[in-house]
């Protein structure tokens, strides 16, 4: 078991199409809730979990899934120890969807970050739309770790941040320090670069 | 009121711009709340005096200046350098504070923003963004300097550059707020953080195409973030530009925004909505008064000062005032509405910041949620409050019956800050009663089931109370706490909290025992009591109550948990028995006299425990050890065991009791033999089952090894007596031991030798006590053994070929038995004689070589005493040069004649005190090999 005296803090975003059920994971996760008509997120919701027997304090980041707020995506998986890219398993777009956040992850996001992808809504296995076979194996070719979960029924939700609370890595799971964001300007300060370099 | 709303703003109509011919572009407020500055479109710029008068507020116009010839787009008020920062037709004007005199920046054209960063202390640094051409920003940096007069006739300039770069952005900079040390440039499509001194900058976000304008940036200073708006959406960014919380979600897009304490407020078409900025919650709707809206895309101007006692929102021609709300009336207007959730955030958030009356707002909620049976929610409240505020006392009021000798003790306490939202506190009966009534009133009970509802509450309250007066009273400046000690023990014993009532009644407390002993007593909890009264000082009723536990005078009540019920198997008896043991290990606390009353108790109920006491304290041993012999003769030798051996005991009695003890179980230990095999034989059999690898023979090579050892060390003991105990049975090795005290060490190589048949030990033992005389006996013993045993002629060979050497040949000789064979014994006996040969024969050369040394000295002597020495009166001694005449002189083998005097003086008669040759030398000293 951790001790206790050492909870290290984890910056945690989750990421994924409109209605493919973030705010019920965290819900679920975070306050042990489910509602039904769960109001869409607009911009981000901020929420705390700790699991001591991991050692480790989850700073959830719950963003909105609407096309019209992607752009605020980078401020919050910027720095993030890891992240959790949902989709509907009965909404094949939304797994689409899924992949071009994997993808922006992969091209933007902090290169040590774990991700995971979960295949939300499992109690509405009857109107599948995306077999857990082709998730599994896009997780793989991806190294996603991959779980179907619902928050509705509460299967495996725990599981995806206790297994993302396993792989941290002790050292750097606390948040990343801070990094202003992409680097616009072209001629650069030799000044600026060292820093940049060395933050 | 609906779920968090309070009122935090009060809104105010402050001015009408009345001028048909403009409308307001821009809007400041001086530092002091004193001054409204108003920009209009023709280029005016107008101070307007704000004045609080009882019916409201006044504002008048104080004076007014023409600035330029376009709008006014911005104004800053900048307090330390006493100007105002302006910003007209693209320049920038700074304008003297009293005099309205104005100085324009000279180079800045087509400045599109300003920001002044409040937080720099004394410096007043002023952001400025301007376009230099379609495809870059140059953002500069000024310090204002203070002080410096403005118009022509001044040559300083009233601000200086500290910093410009040039950006890359074909959009301009729409808004700008210093966020840190850093600044948040924000254009049409986006939000970026440059860094004034490096230069740097970096994107935050881009702004949705979707999104609709404006953008915008709210700076607060006062914790170093930043609320940038995309869409309805505020986002709030701490100083690296990361989110610092959840996003503020605003009804519609706001036109302007502003800060105030924790509050964020957006102006938007309906008025404006102030949300808390630490938790992301909406708080209140102002809406504009008379029903007014403003148009579709109409511009809104905010502005507020530093402090954030006033913020101002001004349309095209009105001017309202937002004033805030006191968070301490905030807080109690919470509470009136019950809102208890967000009262105590509330009281949470300024308590961190040491608002004195946060922990008031804790006492207030705690109290009025025990009016409603949240007992846990009131307890965690009143965790936040200090002694000064709330005293655990003032909860006697719940528990009449517990508290009656402290009744009406809260009342005698100073009076206490409160804001007299909640009615006295009633007794906890009285208000489960009164809960449950006006439960029942909504949904009524089965019969019956109304007591067990009402039990289970009040068990509950119980529980939490105890839990907090056990946290609190730790704590300093506690009144009464005995009775809240008191109360404490009845709450944790009718609540079974055993665990936590057994650690605190063990624990330092002030409970007071004697109102504690009747409820203790009927409910049966006496360790408690006990415990209690061991704590108090008073051991003997401490120790009453555990032998009657121990003893089942006392019916114990059954737990669930705690000492008696887990802690050890035998229940409560095991649970009096272990406390007991441990008081009168106390010898601060147990009497010797209490001490000896209670042990043989002790030693009945639990041996093993009693000796934890007699090792771990003084008691008198004559006193003691009769009561152990008639308890156990293994706990005897134990204690004798300590006394001996840890506390050095010097009394001889102890020692030959030990020892006798120690031999007394050996000799229960060792297994039977058959008395009729000899003795030999028994002692190879039982030295065989002793060598066995298991428990028993462990059991019995560890006693023996305690007696062994304490045999050869002690020289207390009564070796008679012991070895009278030890004779006649198996007990060699202490026999040899004994013997070997008692200086018979024929007995003792006897047994060495032909019992245990170990002739090595009997060597060792030889050269250690009995010298020659014992080999002799040895050697003896084994030619002769006896008991119509054959010699032992292979031992008896060994012996001599290891000691026959250092033996009398003749002795040895005389010591052979005639029977024994010369064949087993011809080669030890030839090498032993062939050794006294040889010794005899050195001895002999070595005699006549010291023969031959003495003659050949006496030939020498004999041969110097010849020679003759001529004496004339002239001779004079060769050292003092003394002539010799008559006197004595001595005469050296080199011929040196000195007079008796210096030969006396000179001491060394080997050497000439002339040339220092020393005659024992040989003349020529042989070459060296």
């Amino acid at each position: 078991m951790a001790d206790v005296g050492s909870i290290q803090q984890a910056k945690l975003v989750l990421l994924g199409d409109m209605g493919a059920g973030k705010s019920s994971l965290v819900l679920r996760f975070v306050k042990g809730q489910f509602f039904d008509y769960q109001e869409s997120t607009i911009g981000a919701a901020f929420l705390t979990k700790t699991i001591p027997e991991k050692g480790v304090k989850f700073e959830i980041w719950d963003t909105a899934g609407q096309e019209r707020y992607h752009s605020l995506a980078p401020m919050y998986y910027r720095g993030a120890a890891a992240a959790v890219v949902v989709f509907d398993i009965t909404n094949a777009e939304s797994f689409a969807k899924a992949k071009n956040w994997v993808k922006e992850l992969q091209r933007q996001g902090n290169p040590n970050m774990i991700m995971a992808l979960a295949g939300n809504k499992a109690d509405l296995a009857a109107q599948r739309a995306v077999t857990t076979e082709d998730a599994k194996a896009y997780a793989d070719e991806n190294s996603l770790f991959f779980w179907e979960t619902s928050a509705k029924t509460n299967v495996n939700v725990a599981e995806v941040f206790h297994d993302i609370a396993e792989r941290l890595p002790r050292a750097s799971a606390a948040p990343q320090p801070p990094v202003g964001g992409i680097t616009l300007t072209e001629t650069v300060p030799e000044r600026t670069k060292k820093s940049a370099c060395c933050s | 009121m609906a779920e968090g709303s309070r009122t935090a703003f009060e809104l105010w109509p402050a001015l009408d711009h009345k001028s048909k011919q403009s409308v307001i572009s821009a809007i400041a407020v001086d530092d002091a709340a004193r001054y409204i500055y108003l920009g209009t479109s023709d280029g005016q710029l107008s101070e307007h005096r704000i004045q609080s008068t009882s019916s409201g507020l006044r504002v008048s116009l104080g004076a007014r200046k023409h600035v330029g010839k376009k709008p006014v787009t911005a104004i800053l008020h900048i307090a330390i350098a006493k100007k105002l920062a302006v910003v007209c037709d693209g320049s920038l004007l700074l304008l003297d504070y009293e005099s309205l005199e104005e100085y324009t920046m000279p180079g800045l054209k087509g400045v599109t923003a300003i920001a002044l960063d409040t937080a720099a202390g004394l410096q007043s640094r002023l952001a400025v963004a301007m376009r230099t051409s379609k495809r870059s920003v140059r953002v500069l940096v000024y310090e204002v300097v203070p002080g410096v007069g403005l118009g022509t006739q001044m040559h300083s300039q009233p601000a200086i550059c500290l910093t410009q770069a040039e950006l890359s952005e074909p959009l301009i900079v729409k808004a700008m707020a210093w966020l840190g040390k850093r600044i948040v440039l924000v254009t049409s499509l986006r939000y970026m953080l440059f860094d004034p001194i490096t230069a740097a900058y970096s994107e935050l976000f881009a702004v949705s195409p979707e999104a609709p304008p404006p953008t915008m940036v709210q700076a607060v200073p006062s914790v170093n973030q930043a609320v940038l708006l995309m869409d309805q959406v505020g986002i709030v960014t701490d100083e690296a530009g990361h989110p610092a919380q959840s996003a503020l979600t605003f009804p519609s897009t706001p036109a302007a925004l502003a800060a105030s304490e924790i509050y964020v407020l957006a102006a938007c078409a309906d008025g404006v909505h102030v949300y808390d900025r630490t938790t992301a919650a909406w708080v209140q709707s102002l809406p504009y008064p008379d029903g007014l809206r403003t148009a579709p895309g109409q511009q809104l101007y905010t502005a507020h000062n530093p402090s954030g006692s006033v913020v101002l929102v001004a349309g095209y021609r009105r001017v309202w005032m937002l004033k805030p709300v006191a968070l301490e009336d905030q807080a109690r207007e919470l509470l009136r509405a019950c809102n208890y959730d967000q009262a105590l955030r509330l009281a949470e958030l300024c308590a961190t910041e040491g608002a004195a009356w946060a922990e008031v707002a804790f006492a207030e909620a705690a109290f009025m949620l025990m009016q409603e049976l949240r007992f846990r929610e009131a307890m965690d409240a009143l965790q936040h409050c200090s002694t000064l505020v709330v005293q655990p006392a003032e909860l006697f009021p719940l528990f009449p019956d517990e508290t009656r000798p402290w009744a009406g003790a809260a009342d005698r306490t100073p009076s206490r800050p409160r804001w007299g939202l909640h009615p006295p506190l009633a007794d906890l009966r009285s208000l489960v009663r009164q809960r449950l009534a006006a439960d029942a009133a909504a949904e009524p009970l089965e019969n019956g089931a109304g007591e067990d509802v009402e039990r289970q509450l009040a068990a509950a309250a119980r529980q939490c109370v105890a839990e907090y007066l056990l946290e609190v009273r730790q704590w300093e400046g506690v009144d009464f706490l005995d009775g809240v000690d008191t109360l404490l023990v009845r709450l944790l014993a009718g609540s079974r909290a055993d665990w936590a009532l057994e650690a605190f009644a063990a624990g330092p407390n002030e409970a007071r025992l004697d109102l504690l002993r009747s409820p203790l007593a009927e409910v049966r909890r006496f360790h408690v009591l006990a415990l209690l009264s061991s704590n108090h000082g008073d051991a003997a009723a401490a120790l009453r109550l555990w032998r009657g536990i121990a003893e089942g005078s006392l019916d114990e009540a059954a737990g669930e948990d705690g000492e008696v019920a887990f802690a050890w198997e035998g229940g409560p008896a095991a649970a009096a028995i272990h406390r007991a043991t441990a008081l009168m290990l106390d010898e601060n606390r147990v009497s010797e006299s209490l001490a000896l009353e209670y042990l043989p108790w002790l030693l009945a109920s639990l041996p093993e425990e009693s000796l934890i006491v007699l090792k771990g304290r003084e008691l008198p041993a004559e006193t003691v050890l009769p009561l152990l012999r008639r308890v156990s003769t293994e706990l005897t030798s134990q204690y004798l065991e300590y006394l001996v051996c840890s506390k050095g005991s010097q009394d001889p009695a102890h020692h030959t009791e030990l020892a006798l003890s120690l031999a007394e179980a050996a000799l229960r230990l060792m297994p039977p033999v058959d008395a009729s095999l000899p003795a030999w034989e028994r002692a190879r059999a039982a030295r065989e089952r002793m060598a066995e690898d298991s428990a028993p023979a462990q059991r019995l090579r560890d006693v023996r090894d305690k007696l062994c050892g304490l045999l050869e060390e002690s020289v207390l003991y009564d070796a008679q007596v012991v070895l009278q105990r030890c004779a006649k049975t198996e007990l060699w090795d202490e026999q040899v031991v004994l013997h070997s005290k008692l200086e018979d060490h024929k007995a003792a190589l006897r047994i060495l030798a032909l019992i245990l048949g170990d002739i090595r030990l009997a060597e060792a033992y030889c050269a250690r006590w009995a010298g020659q005389q014992g080999y002799l006996f040895l050697l003896d013993m084994l030619l002769h053994p006896g008991h119509s045993r054959e010699p032992l002629y292979a031992e008896a060979c060994h012996l001599l070929a290891a000691q026959g050497a250092n033996v009398d040949a003749t002795k040895v000789l005389d010591a052979l038995s005639e029977d024994m064979p010369l064949s087993v014994a011809v080669d030890v006996l030839a090498r032993m004689l062939r050794t006294a040969i040889h010794n005899r024969r050195s001895a002999s050369i070595t005699r006549n070589l010291h023969r031959s040394l003495h003659l050949s000295t006496a030939a020498e002597r004999a041969e110097l005493m010849q020679r003759s020495v001529v004496s004339t009166e002239e001779r004079a001694c060769r050292v003092c040069h003394t002539r010799i005449s008559t006197k004595m002189f001595a005469v050296y083998p080199n011929g040196v004649l000195v007079c008796f005097k210096c030969y006396r003086q000179h001491g060394e008669a080997s050497i000439c005190p002339l040339t220092g040759r020393d005659f024992r030398l040989p003349e020529h000293p042989l070459p060296a090999l």
